[in-house]
């Protein structure tokens, strides 16, 4: 009996405290085709949620990602294909809206910035090697040059 | 010469990082900027048999305000907007995702700032604006292109510092 009770207020705890976890997206798209469903798990994985950034359209349960998922499902029924329903939404909710944004001159930091800094990072490395190298051939003459002069002194004596 | 790295490094970082500071990331670019209002026919709020397509909205300079009774936000802007209509400023409501008497009820009770309420209570306006968050207010100019986007509430200091200006520039 008090076990019962006490599951009971366990379960109504994590109820509480988790609410979040049991609104996932319940609404049911149906499709002609498997190959259409196909487009429409990417494409919603594809697309990102205006108002609850950092969520794909999938995932997120605010209206205006709803009603996205909405229109991608249209698209797909209306036989659009995948890159036309996301410059549909591109067109109005702008570049942000795709976590795969087109190259262009303005992404093009995104696209090839990590590239370039490799590229720099690997420039700076081999020049610092060879600096260092040199640095050490350096280092070897002139201990010999001091031999020399310790030499000259040494016969001296 | 070398020794010059860390530092052009470090402030080709700093310059990077302080053109971020101060921008607010949850606004978003405005896709339909400088794009006409989307074509659209939908019914006013008040008459459900007199149909208002993008036509109607040419002619003069006016606010588009999307609003919803679902919306807290558009309640604490509301009573601004009222006083922006009384000194002339004309406001088209955009009535975004709501129920009809819901919305009737609003304008009865805190006043009716609208020259006209544009009923979309599917959001399809809304969704074809890229409107992803009431309240937004748009400006659009005499030809019906949108000339500017505000996301969130219309306050006396949006208004004269940011609002104001460009709708003076474009009512010239």
């Amino acid at each position: 009996m008090i076990n019962k009770s006490i599951f009971s207020l366990v379960a109504l705890l994590s109820c509480l405290l988790f609410p979040q976890i049991s609104f996932a997206s319940i609404d049911v798209y149906e499709f002609e085709d498997e190959s259409l469903r196909a487009d429409f798990v990417t494409l919603t994985k594809e697309l990102r949620c205006p108002k609850c950034q950092n969520q794909d359209i999938a995932d997120s349960n605010a209206p205006i990602a709803s009603d996205m998922r909405k229109e991608v499902h249209r698209l797909l029924g209306e036989g659009k294909d995948k890159e036309s329903i996301v410059n549909y939404m591109i067109d109005r909710f702008g570049e942000f809206v795709t976590y795969k944004p087109k190259k262009s001159l303005e992404t093009f930091m995104l696209w090839y910035g990590p590239l370039i800094l490799i590229f720099i990072g690997v420039l700076i490395i081999v020049s610092l090697l060879k600096m260092n190298k040199k640095k050490s051939y350096k280092q070897e003459g002139s201990s010999e040059e001091v031999r020399k002069i310790l030499d000259k002194y040494a016969n001296d004596k | 010469m070398y020794k010059w790295i860390p530092l052009v490094i470090a402030i080709g970082l700093a310059l990077v990082l302080y053109t971020a500071i101060g921008k607010d990331p949850t606004k978003l670019e405005t896709a339909r900027l400088n794009d006409p209002v989307p074509d659209f026919q939908l019914s006013t709020l008040q008459n459900v048999d007199r149909l208002i397509t993008q036509e109607d909205l040419k002619g003069q300079v006016i606010l588009m305000n999307v609003w919803a009774t679902w919306c807290p936000s558009c309640r604490a802007e509301h009573g601004y907007l009222v006083e922006l209509a009384k000194n002339g400023v004309p406001i088209v409501g955009l009535n975004y995702k709501d129920e009809r008497p819901a919305a009737l009820g609003w304008l009865e009770r805190l006043g009716n700032p609208y020259t006209v309420n544009i009923f979309d209570p599917e959001g399809k306006l809304g969704f074809d604006l890229g409107v992803y968050g009431a309240p937004e207010t748009y400006l659009i100019d005499k030809k019906g292109y949108v000339r500017f986007r505000h996301v969130g509430v219309v306050d006396a200091p949006t208004w004269t510092q940011v609002l104001e200006p460009l709708y003076k520039k474009l009512s010239k």
